[in-house]
């Protein structure tokens, strides 16, 4: 394959988790942050995807990339369980305004 | 070495975790939640025996995915041994209206499974895997006080902090698997010698290595990556932050270990330095700002991440002698550890806080974790105040306990690099680390305070007691476990 | 063998009095002890005067090589640099206890199982042959210390007696630091390094390594004395210890770190001992000079002798690095002598404190009146203390300044300023107390009897024993004194 190719889909890569690592740090509010882990994670299966273009064995980058999604898609479920916990106690999700544990 | 390799149902612990599992899942369909306790421990021991079935050999199970040595099984040994205490010691959750036990057993035991991956993989598809079956079975566990707002709090925080983590872990497999074309350790540790030896610009293997490490360093709450630490484990209930602080710990030290030596250890001289630096900030860190807690539980948050540094720096001096050590030392942090939460529980129990001081519903369920809920503790309850003592002993490493030995292992490994300074800036921080490991002791022996005789169940009684005799008995005879290695 | 029973034989007495009734928890602890002392007297009179480690033992403790040798051993020997510790350390203890009995502490059982498992941990601390063997029990000896002083001390007792754990356990983990070093440091023999204290005297470290080594060694053992800056926590500590804790600390525990210098410091580092011993030797005379200064001001009579038990330390470290067979010798039975002295002066405070309810010397005065046998031991120990000839701490003294002053002439005249300043304070305090006109306090002072008289009697002939015939002290170490010399050149 075209090495130009994959050298563009590393710098897409690399954008997409850059963008998710600043939601990441500047978003206060627990979904959004969680949007930006997922995009990350995005990051992350892109490039092992392009990444497996140069492997003999092809397989191994995609399979790994298959196991990502499985786990993201676990994590998710149970952030948001988390999220809607939280949610019930204090009427807001924004991080900031989480402060009980401080005393 | 010559592998010899089986296929799957010779793993038998990861099978018999995962099974026992969904058997406690189906227990807990039934009425009575006498059974649960019994039959988690149960399954516990049988997992614990299979897992030595194979001593003395090195296989290779799921077509090169996972490793079992004596080192593996040793490691094992101690998340189960450390995990056994754990449960043994939740008796009460069996009278909390409000507990699902059947769920918390069957989630201990399913995080195993995931901690014996991080132990033995030979794969980072398998560490990753093992990784988050850990992680996202804490974050369940650490929110599993639903009326608690401080225990939801954590679980969130806990979440959003960890799977940040494994983003950047993963990121990090994703730029070695680009730059070595493997995933298998091995592979990437070949990948390392010859690369090295040919020169050429390895700039992404070491992005990728860094961000891998930074990963890990977050699960095992390293410094500068440590600030969840305080928050999460001071907002899980007791019990799963005794959990978190051993079994989570020595299965994240495992699998640095473990990737350090395999893969990276060609490289020693890019990493050491760095990972040096990590060490020192975790040390001070860690144990500076235990000094200034009020409450126990919290200290103890602290306490453990400087006793990540102490672990690091058998990491640091990576050479044959960091296999045992790192071993010893998780066996014998886990121990106090598991110990001093077992009698922080039965005093904080005793010692519910005044709802009305915090003037809301959320705090209903809070109890007093601070240091002067010990006062006087050792003159109606000697035997809880010794327990307490002995484990604060180890934890602060004076001899006569495991602590010191599991000290004095780290610090042989550093000394044969020759990082001398490293080992003077831990012994300073092991006397900071003493003043506040003693105010507990100096809280229950010498304060006068208004403790009751505390009513302990006997086989919790039994565990603490089990728990303080193998502190001393590896703290007079070391060997004993030395003989295994 | 005999040495293992040393340390066992404690260790079992205390746990049989742990768990023993209150009443009887004294009476037992006794015989314990005079168990030991009998120990120690087989082990006395059967020494032979030369330079070998008798009635050893030797166990594989933790990796050792396939072949079961080196690694970190349990070994321990007594030579004859350790024989005098030893020999305090078994005649201190019984004393001690014998002190107490017409005292009641509470709880007794844990209080006296404490004592014995500080004698354990003090004789391992003499016999260890194994340089982790010695930690260890250097250590260990802190643990029943602390939580003597701190469980039945005085007012202020938790914060000061924090202070000086804290403190110490600083001080030792530096020494840890160094042993751990040296350890790896020893050649590989079938796969294993060894931390027998012999075989680090063999190393061949470079000068800068000797250098560190030695600082952390010295600041361990320095602070364990203490030595000058390093003795903040020692008056406060002594003064709010209860008096059998403070008998032990400065009794016995306090040379386990003259012992250090002996041991381990000299013959490891000689090269480091000398770019730095004279630094240490300064240190050592600013502290004898500073310490007699402050004791001669002081009013409260365990402080005053908490300062002079700083003042003496400092001279016995002068003299062990003057690196002379003199002023080893000198340290040697000066730690004996010191041993028996300061027990005794505490004592007669501690009396003193029983009977008039205060130790503050402008509130005492006139005892002699009516207490013949108090004002005959008290001058006996405190001529001792003077270095009195004909007395204990005369050999002593004398001894460790001609070391001093074989050294360096003016280190030597400064460090003869002791002789006099002790001689001033110990002579006021006695003025003070016993002389003069009784004050209100002191009117009705009943004179010693029974027990209280035995532990001064035993420790009067002492005195004079050491102070008549000190040749049969010294020949015994002498062969081991010369040996060692052989390591420091």
């Amino acid at each position: 394959m075209n090495p130009s190719l994959s050298y563009s889909l590393l710098f897409v890569a690399a954008a997409l988790f850059s963008i998710g690592l600043a939601v990441v740090i500047t978003k206060r509010h627990a979904v959004v942050v969680l949007m930006g882990i997922e995009l990350m994670l995005n990051a992350v299966n892109l490039n092992l995807v392009a990444f497996s273009q140069y492997d003999p064995s092809r397989l191994q980058g995609q399979v790994f990339s298959l196991f990502v999604m499985i786990v993201a898609a676990a994590e998710a479920a149970v952030a948001l369980a988390l999220i809607i916990q939280v949610y019930r106690h204090v009427k807001t999700v924004v991080l900031d305004e989480l402060t009980d544990l401080k005393q | 070495m010559t592998f010899q390799t089986y296929d799957c149902l010779q793993m038998l612990p990861i099978i018999l975790l995962s099974l026992s599992g969904i058997a406690l899942l189906f227990l807990g369909f039934q009425k009575s939640r006498a059974l649960l306790l019994p039959a988690t421990l149960l399954f516990l021991v049988i997992a614990f025996v299979a897992n030595f079935l194979d001593w003395g050999k090195t296989y290779m199970y799921f077509r090169d995915m996972l490793l079992v040595n004596n080192l593996a099984m040793i490691f094992t040994g101690v998340v189960l041994l450390s995990t056994f205490m754990v449960v043994s010691l939740s008796g009460s959750l069996a009278d909390d209206e409000d507990a699902q036990p059947a769920e918390y057993y069957a989630i201990l035991l399913f995080s195993l499974v995931g901690a014996i991956m991080m132990i033995g993989f030979e794969n980072l598809i398998m560490l990753f895997v093992g990784v988050e079956i850990l992680s996202v079975a804490m974050y369940i566990l650490t929110g599993s006080d639903k009326r608690n707002l401080r225990s939801n709090e954590a679980a969130l925080k806990y979440f959003l902090m960890g799977a940040f983590a494994t983003g950047i872990l993963l990121f990090g497999i994703a730029l070695l698997y680009g730059a070595t074309g493997s995933f298998v350790l091995s592979g990437i540790g070949n990948y390392a010698h010859s690369a090295t030896n040919a020169g050429g610009s390895m700039l992404l293997f070491y992005v990728g290595m860094f961000m891998l490490l930074i990963g890990m360093l977050f699960k095992v709450s390293a410094a500068p990556f440590h600030f969840w630490t305080p928050d999460v484990y001071d907002g899980a209930p007791s019990l799963f932050t005794a959990y978190m602080s051993t079994v989570v710990k020595t299965a994240g030290f495992a699998a640095l270990l473990r990737i350090l030596s395999v893969s990276f250890s060609g490289v020693y001289d890019f990493w050491w330095v760095a990972m040096a630096v990590v060490t020192v900030l975790t040390l001070l860190i860690g144990n500076i700002t235990a000094v200034y807690q009020a409450s126990f539980k919290r200290m103890m948050a602290y306490s453990s991440i400087s006793h990540a540094g102490y672990l690091l720096i058998g990491l640091v001096g990576l050479s044959q002698a960091s296999k045992p050590a790192i071993a010893f030392y998780s066996l014998a942090y886990s121990l106090s550890t598991i110990a001093a939460f077992g009698v922080l529980m039965l005093v904080a129990r005793n010692r519910p806080l005044n709802a009305a001081v915090f003037g809301d519903q959320t705090t209903l369920a809070r109890t007093d974790e601070h240091y002067d809920a010990f006062n006087g503790l050792a003159r109606k309850n000697p035997l809880l105040g010794f327990v307490m003592a002995v484990s604060m002993l180890s934890l602060a490493g004076i001899p006569l306990t495991a602590g010191f030995w599991g000290k004095f292992m780290v610090f042989s490994a550093a000394a044969d690099r020759g990082a001398v300074w490293l080992l003077v800036v831990a012994v300073l921080m092991s006397a900071v680390g003493i003043y506040y490991y003693f105010r507990v002791v100096i809280a229950m022996y010498f304060r006068e305070g208004q403790t009751d005789t505390i009513r302990v169940a006997p086989f919790y009684r039994i565990v603490l007691i089990a728990a303080t005799v193998l502190t001393l008995a590896l703290g007079l005879l070391p060997n004993l476990f030395q003989g295994l290695i | 063998m005999l040495t293992l029973f040393l340390i066992l034989f404690p260790i079992v007495a205390a746990t049989a009095v742990l768990f023993s009734t209150d009443t009887i928890a004294k009476t037992a602890a006794l015989i314990g002890a005079i168990g030991e002392l009998v120990i120690v007297g087989v082990v006395f009179f059967t020494f032979v005067a030369n330079d070998q480690y008798q009635f050893g033992f030797d166990y594989a403790w933790f990796g050792a090589a396939t072949n079961g040798s080196s690694g970190v051993r349990l070994s321990g020997a007594i030579d004859g640099i350790s024989l005098l510790p030893v020999v305090l350390t078994g005649l201190v203890t019984p004393l001690i206890i014998l002190s107490t009995f017409k005292q009641t502490y509470t709880r007794p059982t844990s209080f006296y199982a404490l004592i014995l498992f500080m004698q354990a941990a003090l004789m391992g601390v003499f016999v260890a042959r194994d340089g982790f063997l010695f930690y260890f029990f250097f250590e260990a000896a802190l643990i029943p210390i602390y939580f003597l002083a701190a469980m039945w001390g005085g007012e202020n007792r938790i914060a000061v007696t924090f202070k000086f754990f804290v403190y110490t356990i600083f001080g030792s983990l530096l020494m840890l630091v160094a042993l751990v070093y040296l350890y790896r440091q020893t050649p590989l023999v079938s796969g294993a390094h060894s931390a027998a204290i012999a075989d680090f005297y063999a190393l061949n470290l470079s000068a800068k390594a000797q250098g560190w080594v030695f600082w952390a060694f010295f600041i361990a053992f320095a602070v364990k004395m203490p030595l000058f800056p390093f003795h903040t926590w020692q008056p406060d500590t002594y003064v709010e210890s209860p008096t059998p804790a403070t008998m032990l600390l400065a009794g016995i525990m306090l040379k386990m770190g003259v012992y250090g210098l002996i041991r381990l410091i000299l013959p490891i580092v000689p090269e480091g001992v000398n770019i730095w011993g004279s630094t240490a030797m300064i240190l050592a005379v600013i502290g004898i000079v500073y310490g007699a200064i402050i004791a001669v001001r002081q009013r409260d009579m365990k402080r005053l002798i908490a300062y002079s038990s700083f003042s003496h330390v400092g001279l016995m470290a002068a003299g062990v690095f003057s690196r002379s067979e003199m002023g080893l010798q000198g340290a040697l039975i000066q730690m004996l002598a010191h041993g028996v002295n300061v027990v005794g002066l505490f004592f007669i405070a501690e009396l003193i404190l029983q009977r008039t309810g205060t130790r503050q010397l402008d509130q005492l005065g006139g005892i002699t009146r009516n207490t013949p046998r108090l004002t005959v031991y008290f001058m006996i120990i405190l001529l001792g203390s003077v270095a009195l000839p004909l007395t204990n701490g005369f050999v002593g003294e004398f001894l460790l300044l001609s070391g001093v002053y074989g050294y360096n002439h003016y280190i030597g005249l400064a460090a003869g300023l002791t002789i006099i300043f002790g001689a001033v304070y110990m002579l006021r305090m006695y003025q003070k107390s016993m002389f003069g006109q009784p004050a209100p306090r002191t009117a009705t002072f009943v004179d010693l009897a029974g027990s209280d008289s035995y532990v001064l009697l035993i420790l009067c002939v002492f005195v004079f024993w050491m102070g008549l015939y000190p040749a049969s002290f010294l020949k015994l170490t002498e062969p081991a004194v010369l040996n060692l010399m052989q390591f420091i050149k």
